[in-house]
């Protein structure tokens, strides 16, 4: 998200923020909201696909954060980074306590996943993100359906039709990427 | 530390969690490890919640790339507004700019004849007799604003719960539908003339749900029928019972006709289901001959 020296300050303006929210103070919360309320919405949107429902995931991670500043702790990685992640697993949930009694045979699993968008994605992240270059496909398309369509290792396995081990393998050679790309 | 050092065999070593797994329990998935034990581990690996902190901030930036490569898409401003109002003290008014701008600052609105900035007390010989007044009506014009508001609030709110109501009816009834469509309980006939005709001859699919009282009717090839005249759907109940009608239906131009019937109460399996035609409305009782039958 940042080069070190600004992850840097950036945490330490996040970690300031929280502690005045820890003591009540509105207005951190809401300079935390402008900061970080785009990233919270676009990866709920991602998941949901639906504006309200959305909105919804944004208002609650924010309450939850003015009424337990201290659920998140920097030794949890950087704030926005938290606020993705708990995006994403509300936005799962949300999803599947509105999904129907799955009893239906056909019901397909959803992806959002496609190679041409994938492409796409790929050109404009070379402009906003030169790290996610040095993924390739194959492997953002593994964390793509585990992050953003909420799919576990063995329903990845189901839908791609490869055996559980190598879908196992493809994930952690995608974070090692990561991990490399990040450190580069 | 790399992924490799933490763990290389990629597995659960018994000493520390693959980087899978930790994602997993990152991203809850029912497949990962338990919670319980995950958590017992990390309270005393420092390793693992270092690693379990870095996958964080990782899968975070990769979401982070994924959704500013297709543009960032902001909240309705109201989002903000509800936010506030969620959680901002009794009596403090929020300045709505974003914090982009110098941050909203709770407005003091000192009271009458108190102080303001360490201000002298107003003495109250000073105050003009009128001013009272001009605060009364003052308050009643934000009391009838604020009770209009709330009102056209109201308003809204019912229709949405009107609304919401009525998607989830449609919602259940679709799924009741599918659920019919596909479930190995249901009774499939299949429908044919009843006596010699020249093809292409009238026939239906009828998809029976005895459990959940569902009827579904795929008619083809029905003769049009004259004026005051309807098709009427009959589900000829297992148990002798009297036939039971199951909904009325004229085809279309070329002989086409669906019936969906949801609920039918108490009739139990069926023996068979047959189609006779009745007068415009429906009848209470098939009248003779039945058209289109089948067990």
């Amino acid at each position: 998200m940042y080069s070190k020296p600004d992850r840097r300050a950036a945490a330490a303006e996040d970690g300031a923020l929280l502690e005045r929210v820890e003591q009540g103070d509105a207005q951190a919360l809401a300079t935390i909201y402008d900061k970080y309320s785009k990233v919270v919405y676009s990866v709920s949107l991602r998941v949901l696909r639906d504006p309200a429902s959305a909105e919804d995931v944004l208002q609650e991670i924010f309450l939850q954060l003015w009424r337990k500043p201290g659920a998140f702790s920097m030794e949890k990685g950087s704030l926005p980074g938290w606020l993705a992640v708990l995006a994403r697993n509300r936005s799962i949930d949300l999803q599947r306590r509105k999904r129907p009694a799955d009893s239906v045979e056909d019901v397909v699993l959803a992806s959002s996943f496609n190679l041409a968008e994938a492409s796409e994605h790929t050109i404009m992240i070379e402009k906003a993100q030169a790290w996610m270059e040095q993924l390739p496909i194959e492997q953002r398309q593994m964390l793509s359906m585990a992050f953003f369509d909420g799919l576990t290792h063995a329903e990845i396995a189901e839908k791609t039709g490869s055996p559980l081990g190598t879908i196992k393998t493809r994930i952690r050679r995608a974070l090692q990427t990561l991990r490399k790309a990040a450190g580069a | 530390m790399s992924i490799d050092e933490h763990n290389p065999a990629g597995l659960s070593s018994g000493q520390h969690f693959a980087a899978e797994e930790l994602l997993g329990y990152l991203l809850e998935m029912s497949d990962a490890p338990g919670r319980p034990s995950v958590e017992t581990h990390i309270a005393g690996c420092a390793l693992c919640r270092e690693e379990l902190a870095l996958l964080r901030e990782e899968i975070g930036s990769f979401a982070l790339a994924e959704v500013e490569s297709a543009g960032l898409e902001a909240p309705p401003a109201r989002s903000r507004d509800r936010l506030m109002a969620q959680i901002a003290p009794a009596g403090a008014i929020w300045n709505h700019a974003p914090a982009s701008t110098p941050g909203p600052v709770p407005v003091q609105t000192p009271a009458l004849g108190g102080t303001a900035g360490g201000a002298p007390r107003l003495a109250a010989s000073r105050i003009p007799a009128w001013l009272g007044w001009a605060v009364a009506a003052s308050m009643a014009l934000a009391a009838t604003h604020f009770y209009q508001q709330r009102e056209a609030t109201r308003a809204r709110v019912a229709a949405q719960a009107e609304q919401i109501a009525r998607l989830s009816a449609n919602e259940a009834r679709a799924h009741a539908l599918l659920s019919a469509l596909v479930d190995p309980a249901a009774q499939r006939v299949s429908l044919s003339l009843t006596k010699a005709a020249a093809p292409p001859q009238p026939s239906a699919r009828a998809t029976y749900l005895a459990g959940k009282g569902t009827l579904i009717l795929l008619a083809s090839h029905l003769d049009p029928l004259p004026e005051g005249k309807t098709y009427e759907l009959w589900v000829i109940p297992a148990s002798g019972k009297a036939p039971v009608p199951a909904g009325v239906f004229r085809p279309d131009e070329r002989g086409n006709a669906t019936v969906v019937t949801a609920r039918l109460a108490g009739v139990g399996t069926a023996k068979a289901i047959g189609v006779t035609i009745e007068a415009a409305g429906g009848s209470a009782t098939p009248t003779l001959p039945i058209v289109l039958a089948g067990s």
